[in-house]
């Protein structure tokens, strides 16, 4: 049987996807369109780490011609320009995963200098017009918190944030954050904000696919992980342990005081 | 000139050593400062300022050349007898592999903001053309496209032989004429043509070594570039600069990175083009060819 959020696995969900006549649109695409599809599946990549894996996935994506949204973060082992033009040139939309309030250690105004200073890195390999926050569960600090004052998205020429721009009432959201795709505590800091408020919960791809092949949801935004999916047994394995010992964490985490 | 431009400014950095090993040591007693010592931390490492470099150029609306360096490596390329001299640690230790993910990254990162990549002819390439030779395909296999030119290391020329290897290769341009203790225009207001054909030499007129007290008296630096500007703009010249990417270090180098970005104000104040060498390179217009006896029969 095939392993759950495998390569295949994941080219599984795609095909489900394109079977049940979904529209893949990207991030871009869904805040600049004024006319969206009446069924739509969009796809957003967050490259946290294992770069290779992100590509691996465009190129399987690109096989089928569905279009996704990449979010990289701007750090040694993501920001791989000669990737980076690879993704865009598959098609795909590339983004900013920004986490500069966090690296700023809650210094607002030194977190926009260091987003404008990574956004134009990112803008001389490709054209980003989307951002979306990177949530890292072990800093005091919500990225997205640095669009609460004065500064918008538009100052830098941007059609929106991920998370903070979409309609999630109208677009239910699935992530695969802790390897599994049901809410939960295991998404620390990976929650839509405002007033979705989910009819459906899955937990494996499987039942992601069963959901979709039903139509039982017309618009949906995936949250998909490129290092969080394996080729290969052993690198499944790695991952797994790996994410074992982090939702340990996590979720000693909830229970703080 | 360039459009109507009255001089051009050529701005070129030579990427001899970006990460500070042992150095920090050296400069941790030298300077009785411990500050140094932090870049033997992982992730920490004042020398790496490419980040820097391409803030204040995009900033500043231009682009520059970086020459990349692949030199020997002084455990497995020299002999064990220079393991112990200065001179082997100065030449050869230290340095980097263009194979190294991270310069590798660099490299394309470079290339797709608009940069000119090429070529820091090793030590010992200046008269050894098989060894340059390598070493351009090496840099080229990272960049995937052909090299236009570069600057030999340490300004090591052998006039002419030097020049013919270069163009043999298919280089276009080189940068070394010049001196490390010297700065001003006493190679020329103008790019050389050493064969009177499209091989073109742009002499160096300021290496940021040579300029006087950078660290201490910074307006009195600036006094000196100010002037070669004025001078520059007045006779039409080309002038090139190298500022090697340490110096934008301000723990190691203080005020070289602002004495650089006054250079690039200045000289577009005064309406000159600020660019890389290859991009000049590419609006010249050359002599024709002599037309051989073989082309007349």
């Amino acid at each position: 049987m095939t392993a759950d959020f495998s390569d295949e696995a994941y080219a599984s969900l795609l095909d489900a996807g394109l079977n049940a006549g979904y529209e893949f649109i990207t991030v871009r695409e869904y805040l600049s369109s004024e006319t969206l599809p009446e069924q739509f599946l969009i796809v957003r990549h967050d490259v946290d780490r294992k770069p290779m894996n992100a590509l691996q996935m465009a190129r399987t994506e690109a096989l089928r011609g569905i279009s996704t949204t990449y979010y990289v973060r701007a750090i040694p082992k993501t920001f791989r320009p000669e990737l980076i033009q690879q993704l865009e040139t598959l098609g795909h939309e590339v983004g900013y995963h920004y986490e500069d309030l966090d690296t700023a250690d809650g210094d607002v105004e030194a977190a926009h200098d260091s987003f404008d200073r990574n956004l134009r890195r990112f803008r001389r390999l490709c054209d980003v017009e989307t951002i979306c926050m990177h949530g890292n569960p072990l800093t005091p600090h919500d990225n997205r918190e640095m669009w609460a004052g004065d500064h918008s998205y538009a100052d830098y020429g941007l059609l929106g944030e991920a998370y903070l721009s979409m309609d999630f009432e109208d677009v239910t959201y699935f992530s695969d954050t802790g390897r599994t795709w049901e809410d939960g505590p295991l998404k620390v800091k990976d929650h839509t904000m405002g007033e979705g408020d989910k009819q459906v919960q899955v937990d494996t791809t499987w039942e992601l696919i069963d959901l979709l092949s039903a139509t039982d949801v017309d618009r949906a935004c995936l949250l998909i992980h490129p290092n969080r999916w394996a080729g290969s047994y052993a690198e499944l394995l790695a991952e797994r342990t790996k994410d074992a010992a982090t939702n340990v964490v996590k979720y000693g985490l909830q229970l703080r005081p | 000139m360039i459009d109507d431009h009255s001089f051009a400014l050529c701005l070129t950095h030579d990427v001899d050593r970006p990460y500070k090993t042992y150095h920090a040591a050296y400069y941790a007693l030298r300077d009785r400062d411990p500050e140094h010592l932090r870049s033997l931390l992982p992730g920490t490492n004042s020398f790496w300022t490419f980040d820097r470099i391409m803030e204040i150029e995009d900033e500043l609306g231009v682009r520059s050349a970086f020459y990349f360096l692949s030199e020997q490596d002084l455990f497995r390329e020299r002999p064990p007898r220079e393991w112990v001299t200065k001179d082997g640690w100065r030449l050869f230790g230290g340095r980097y592999s263009v194979d190294d993910r991270r310069i590798v990254d660099l490299i394309h990162e470079l290339d797709a903001g608009g940069w000119e990549v090429g070529l820091h002819g090793s030590y010992e390439s200046s008269t050894d053309p098989d060894r340059l030779a390598d070493e351009k395909r090496t840099i080229e296999r990272v960049l995937d496209e052909p090299i236009v030119g570069g600057r030999q290391h340490y300004l090591k020329l052998s006039i002419p032989k030097t020049w013919h290897h270069h163009a043999d290769l298919g280089l276009k341009y080189d940068t070394s004429l010049g001196s490390s203790d010297d700065y001003g225009f006493q190679n020329g207001y103008s790019i050389q043509r050493p064969f009177d054909d499209e091989f073109v030499v742009f002499p160096l007129t300021i290496m940021e070594l040579a300029l006087p007290n950078v660290e201490t008296d910074i307006e009195g630096a600036w006094e000196e570039c100010e002037r070669l500007l004025e001078e520059a703009a007045d006779n039409g010249a080309v002038m090139t600069i190298l500022w090697h990417p340490r110096f934008f270090s301000e723990l190691d180098f203080p005020n070289y990175a602002e004495l650089y970005g006054r250079i690039i104000e200045r000289a577009q104040e005064l309406g000159g083009w600020v660019g890389p060498p290859g991009e000049y390179y590419a609006h010249l217009d050359h002599p024709e060819p002599p037309i051989t006896a073989k082309q007349m029969g």
